[in-house]
């Protein structure tokens, strides 16, 4: 069983050139049989139900002179909710690169965006818990 | 084996071509397709190659190309800004031809399926639902993506390149 799911995992390892190239966010919900490598290169086999969420963020394309690169520059503002397969609500907010320090420095226009993506203008600890609320809406 | 070559036959799409069911939206920065398809339907989009043999629902986001987007970008997309209107009358594959990869999808699968694509390499019998927002590391900009699937006539997306004033 570990040869087919090292397989697995290489195919996107290859496709993807080794290194993530691409920001990501996934929620990803099953029931039955999946045999699978995701994007973050690690392998499952799964028989039942299961469900995943994570978030990727690669390095900064390297400079000439640099030894390591940091993160790439990101602010985002995420809502996931998963109800069995039925029920999904997938809210996000992202801004990268230069755009993540306009978009942090505006406190009006962030919170604008942080009503828009958890459903109601609530302090931030609240968004989205209150008793009889829809998460997410 | 004949029951499902026959079955096979007869519903057959690839991509948004074939016996599928094609609606498109927009509003002044993105595309919205969204795809419906029995029997086997084939994609061909990087992000989301694969084939799948049962019911197949896709819903893609694409950026619309530079010229299409605001003439002044707001500094935070309002909802109107993000609301979608349907594109009526229109061949989706015509409309984002020249398109680049999705930005944002939403996946369901139920069958038997087959993925290799850059979000995943695998088989898959049985359901699956899947989101995901996919962005270039040199991306420098602002999307938003609102999806409930109990009301996914009310997608909100925002998709601006090149940052704020």
């Amino acid at each position: 069983m570990t040869r087919p799911l090292l397989l697995f995992g290489l195919v996107p390892a290859l496709l993807g050139g080794c290194q993530a190239t691409h920001l990501l966010y996934v929620s990803d919900t099953v029931l039955g049989i999946d045999v699978a490598a995701s994007a973050e290169g690690t392998g499952h086999l799964i028989f039942g139900y299961d469900r995943e969420t994570f978030a990727l963020v690669p390095r900064k394309e390297k400079e000439e002179d640099d030894n390591e690169s940091d993160a790439m520059s990101l602010s985002a503002v995420s809502c996931v909710y998963a109800d069995g397969l039925q029920e999904v609500r997938f809210n996000h907010f992202v801004a990268t690169g230069p755009s993540a320090m306009f978009v942090t420095e505006d406190e009006t226009g962030y919170a604008t965006i942080r009503a828009a993506i958890f459903g109601k203008e609530a302090p931030l600890e609240k968004q989205g818990q209150e008793q009889g609320d829809r998460p997410c809406d | 084996m004949i029951a499902l070559t026959l079955y096979l036959c007869t519903g057959c799409a690839v991509n948004d071509r074939g016996l599928v069911t094609t609606r498109l939206y927009e509003n002044d920065t993105a595309y919205v397709l969204r795809l419906e398809a029995w029997g086997g339907h084939l994609i061909t989009n990087t992000v989301d190659a694969g084939l799948t043999i049962g019911r197949s629902r896709r819903l893609y986001v694409y950026p619309k190309p530079a010229g299409a987007q605001l003439a002044v970008p707001p500094a935070f997309p309002s909802e109107t800004d993000t609301r979608l209107r349907e594109v009526p009358g229109i061949k989706a594959g015509a409309a984002l031809g020249a398109s680049s990869d999705p930005v944002a999808l939403v996946t369901e699968d139920a069958g038997l399926a087959l993925h290799l694509n850059r979000l995943r390499t695998g088989v898959l019998l049985g359901a699956r639902s899947a989101s995901a927002l996919l962005l270039p590391r040199d991306f420098n900009g602002v999307l938003l993506f609102k999806y409930d699937s109990e009301n996914s006539n009310e997608t909100n997306v925002y998709y601006l390149k090149g940052g704020y004033p």
